[in-house]
């Protein structure tokens, strides 16, 4: 909880100090627990200067079914978007990671936990051809708890329009890096996230298909320890490095820098302003 | 017919028509017998349409995983001549949920592939079309095959969702389901696909990426299952009627949204109430649907594929396209 001190390590509940959260990019500095960020700060750590220039900021769902719960979805998507000053669950932007032009998008967990719907299918496509246009880097930051429900099969139909995007792009050699953090579950999601050339995760982060608890009921085996977590799948070869936030921008510059041959800036003091706690802001 | 294995409960009063008429066979052959054959016959037609006229949301999705639902095996006993079954994904194993292989549909030669689920005791065995990464790898390597051959691919979607298991996941299944997606995707051959049971999530939509979807009538396609989406939305399972609806995930529903291009007529009381005429339905729909794919080159089948997948959702300027694809063998 947020206090005059900060806040608690969800983990090791230490108190971690405004100041301490900050320069650690919301890493406990005991325990190395990633907390959440939002895609605002998520940009702030990885970008140079803490800058960058935003694209599509005004593309927000249509509700294609007039989609109604025990709310309507028009109703969670003020919520959502009142409470994070968001209009879907991700920002497109260009910017330099140590001085390699890059185009990204990131999501965001706190909108409606991250779910992947028309927005972010657009966005993608959008950011996709513009990496191509400007052969520049793709990279996708994950932060998703999988499909938007109240988009139903419009939602599932973003898997195959990003994934023709996707297409493009490696046809056209251009790369694409993915950055899961934690979530990142789903088909839809990972039907998207796992099709990267290289894929980094941050530690400890959920990254899977089928939820535990649908897996553990089917099977009637308890899981292997660690299931689903960054490190387990490292270690069962499904993505190629699992890098703390606090050397990701310093990781990617240098891989970015050889695989597009450009000469990295060397590695300046990471950006200003300081990375602000997203995870402060009320969740829905 | 097959003699039902599991009916639903909304199919009894035809079950209890159905066993009065076996009764009456068994007796000497009369004139009163048969009048009254004749009476009960026409009474299962009539309760059968007036059932199937007003089916709830949920009951259309029983429908679709009926037990005696034809699986793609039947079908492909009806419609292809010359089907050569392929095997194996060259990496880890055969995974029986993913059937595929070459052979012809009327005058089109072609890559044959989807997911089985199998019938009676042989369904335990194909896990009911839940796939594993090894099925989708093989499907990935057919998809090459087809490619490099210049053969079109049909593609029958039928699945829950993929084998939802340690296993799946500990061998890339995201990966898999990316990939095979992808291939299919970026296929230069003309595709169709045809969903004729469950249309479950990511990992039936990785087998239905194509030039021409067709969906038979009491099909469905969701991003989640109803009860899944019940539990999320409105925190209540029981409310799966609600969600289903809301989610719009029958046949008609999807061709209104785009998503599918047509729906194919089952006979009344679906599928299972008759199989072989459900066959015949569906091969004249989709030797219409090859005929139609196989017009004009590759670059413009493939740029219309990917535009058509642009346009699902929003849409934006317009992009910077495909760059020419190499001519397939056999063109130019």
């Amino acid at each position: 909880m947020a206090s005059a001190f900060g806040t608690a390590c969800d983990r090791c509940g230490r108190d971690l100090l405004r100041q301490d959260l900050d320069t650690h990019l919301h890493v406990c500095p005991d325990c190395g627990h990633h907390r959440r960020l939002g895609a605002p700060a998520r940009l702030r750590s990885l970008l140079d200067d803490g800058a960058w220039k935003e694209h599509d900021a005004e593309l927000a769902s249509t509700d294609p079914l007039s989609f109604s719960d025990r709310r309507t979805y028009t109703d969670r998507l003020a919520d959502a978007m009142a409470a994070t000053g968001l209009r879907d669950a991700a920002i497109a932007a260009t910017g330099t990671i140590c001085g390699v032009d890059v185009e990204v998008v990131a999501m965001d967990h706190r909108f409606l936990g991250g779910t992947l719907g028309m927005v972010i299918g657009e966005k993608v496509v959008r950011t996709a051809d513009r990496a191509r246009a400007a052969r520049r880097p793709l990279l996708l930051v994950c932060a998703s708890s999988g499909a938007r429900i109240m988009e139903g099969a419009l939602s599932l139909m973003q898997m195959a329009k990003i994934g023709v995007a996707l297409g493009q792009l490696d046809r056209d050699g251009i790369p694409h890096v993915a950055l899961l953090t934690d979530p990142t579950t789903g088909g839809v999601v990972l039907g998207c996230a796992m099709g990267a050339d290289l894929i980094l995760a941050e530690p400890d982060a959920q990254i899977g298909f089928t939820p535990p608890a649908a897996i553990r009921q089917t099977t009637g085996h308890p899981l292997p320890n660690g299931f689903q977590r960054s490190e387990y799948l490292l270690d069962h070869g499904l993505i190629d490095l699992v890098v703390d936030r606090r050397e990701l921008r310093g990781v990617l510059g240098r891989l970015l820098g050889v695989i597009t041959d450009t000469t990295p800036a060397p590695e300046t003091p990471r950006g200003k302003p300081p990375v602000e706690s997203d995870d402060d802001r009320p969740r829905n | 017919m097959p003699k039902p294995t599991g009916r639903l409960d909304f199919e009894e009063p035809i079950d209890a028509l159905q066993a009065e008429i076996d009764a009456l066979t068994m007796l000497p052959r009369t004139s009163a017998r048969h009048q009254e054959l004749q009476r009960l016959r026409a009474r299962v037609t009539t309760v059968r349409q007036e059932i199937f006229a007003s089916l709830t949301p949920g009951q259309r999705v029983q429908i679709a995983g009926h037990p005696d639902r034809p699986r793609m095996r039947y079908y492909l006993d009806r419609l292809a001549s010359d089907f050569t079954e392929i095997h194996g994904d060259r990496h880890a194993g055969d995974d029986p949920a993913l059937l595929a292989g070459f052979g012809r549909v009327g005058r089109h030669a072609v890559l044959l592939l989807g997911q089985n689920k199998g019938q009676g005791a042989a369904a335990a065995r194909h896990r009911l079309g839940a796939m594993r990464p090894e099925g989708y790898r093989k499907a990935e390597r057919a998809l090459r095959l087809a490619e490099k051959f210049g053969r079109p691919v049909v593609s029958f979607v039928d699945t829950p969702s993929p084998h939802p298991s340690v296993e799946a996941e500990t061998h890339g299944i995201g990966a898999a389901i990316a990939a095979t997606s992808r291939t299919l995707a970026m296929l230069r051959v003309p595709t169709v696909s045809v969903l004729i049971g469950e249309g479950g999530g990511a990992g039936a939509l990785a087998l239905g990426i194509s030039d021409n979807i067709l969906m038979q009538e009491y099909a469905t396609y969701s991003v989640v299952p109803p009860e899944t989406a019940a539990a999320v939305l409105w925190q209540d399972r029981a409310r799966g009627d609600d969600a289903t609806a809301a989610l719009r995930i029958t046949a008609s529903d999807l061709v209104a949204l785009g998503v599918v291009d047509q729906a194919i007529a089952e006979p009344i009381g679906g599928a299972h109430a008759d199989p072989d005429h459900a066959a015949r339905l569906l091969r004249a729909a989709l030797e219409d649907a090859l005929e139609d794919v196989e017009k004009g080159s590759c670059a413009t089948r493939v740029e219309q594929r990917h535009s058509r997948f642009r346009l699902m959702g929003l849409a934006g300027p317009p992009t910077a396209g495909d760059a020419p694809f190499d001519p397939l063998p056999g063109e130019r």
